[in-house]
């Protein structure tokens, strides 16, 4: 979960911008929320919580992975905007967010208790499948 | 003027070069590294017809023109875009011939496991509210026909221009017409073997996503 400010992203456009001779301008938004804070995702405790609280908590998923494994994944996602920019230049302006795609995922063992909860964030330079693959890589999977 | 008449060629040019790659699917049949990956069982082709009618009259659903955008955008939701519909890529060919298209007959080539589509005709903003409808990829099969879906619609105009039509969701059906898919296959995809008919069937909640077997990259 680390900013993506400097992320490839943002000095792609940076480097975009400086080869045009325009003039940009970022403005973070470090407060803009998610849909989960740390002290609702907090509340559920991998090895002690099970799908049944998770539900009751943050509702229906937005997708369910049915892994290999037969373990259920749920999804939640959202996008979350880090900042804004403007571009200017040749008589012209333009301007626009930089967003990250973001999801809470919770991995339930095969009795339906929760064995992994965590929110990640999407690199903008892979796809949602190899994001999965790569979340569920870690540690061990 | 000479300066004008320019300007406006090149930009009639520009809009007929880059038009029907932005907005327009083409018609044409899988690449020779696309046959490949059928054969090898990490994709299959998947058949689908869409029909329309208009007041009990049938109504070509694909008859845009190759510069206007096609009367209906298809979606698709799986593993690969995390349950988001992500439009169908326009790069490759979605109909295996222009006849194909003018009877509603599109092919995509996908991986093995559950898929999801949406359809958004031509004018209708919101892909995200529109109704889904699920299929299954088997594994190990070369082609698979996911059935028709049938939308009876209400002609959209704007300013008395006909701009395309407006599915009546709660009429639109799924009919099997695995006869005529067999047939679309033998015509275009002879050297596959038979067909296998998994009919989609509309879906509500949270879709379900599976990763394809490690064999299909």
């Amino acid at each position: 979960m680390t900013p993506n400010l400097c992320d490839k992203s943002s000095l792609l456009i940076i480097l975009i911008v400086s080869l045009l001779g325009l003039q940009a301008c970022i403005i973070p938004i470090p407060w803009a929320s998610d849909r989960f804070s740390i002290d609702q995702v907090s509340t559920v405790t991998a090895g002690l919580s099970n799908k049944d609280e998770v539900l009751g908590k943050f509702g229906k998923p937005d997708v369910i992975w049915e892994t290999e494994q037969k373990e259920d994944i749920f999804i939640y996602k959202w996008e979350r905007l880090r900042a804004l920019i403007f571009i200017a230049g040749a008589g012209a302006a333009a301007g626009g967010g930089l967003a990250t795609d973001e999801a809470l995922l919770i991995l339930f063992n095969r009795d339906n208790c929760v064995k992994r909860i965590e929110k990640a964030t999407k690199s903008a330079f892979e796809s949602y499948g190899d994001f999965l693959t790569r979340w569920l890589g870690q540690n061990g999977q | 003027m000479t300066r004008i008449l320019c300007t406006l060629i090149s930009s009639i040019t520009l809009a007929a070069i880059l038009g029907p790659l932005y907005g327009c699917a083409s018609s044409g049949l899988p690449s020779a590294k696309n046959y490949d990956l059928v054969k090898s069982g990490s994709r299959a082709i998947v058949l689908l017809r869409f029909t329309c009618e208009i007041d009990g009259k049938p109504h070509e659903v694909f008859s845009r023109g190759p510069i206007l955008a096609d009367n209906m955008y298809l979606a698709l939701g799986n593993f690969e875009t995390g349950g988001s519909l992500i439009q169908v890529a326009q790069a490759e060919p979605i109909f295996p011939s222009p006849e194909a298209r003018k009877e509603g007959w599109i092919y995509l080539l996908l991986k093995p496991g559950p898929h999801y589509l949406a359809v958004r005709p031509f004018g209708s903003r919101y892909l995200e509210t529109a109704p889904l409808w699920r299929f299954d990829v088997p594994s190990e099969t070369c082609i698979v026909y996911a059935g028709t879906l049938h939308m009876p619609s209400v002609r959209e105009t704007h300013l008395l221009i006909p701009t395309g039509f407006s599915p009546y969701w709660d009429r639109v059906v799924v009919r099997n017409e695995e006869d005529d898919a067999r047939k679309i296959a033998e015509k275009y995809f002879p050297e596959l073997q038979e067909v296998k008919t998994v009919l989609m069937q509309s879906h509500v909640g949270p879709l379900i996503i599976r990763k394809a077997p490690s064999t299909s990259k």
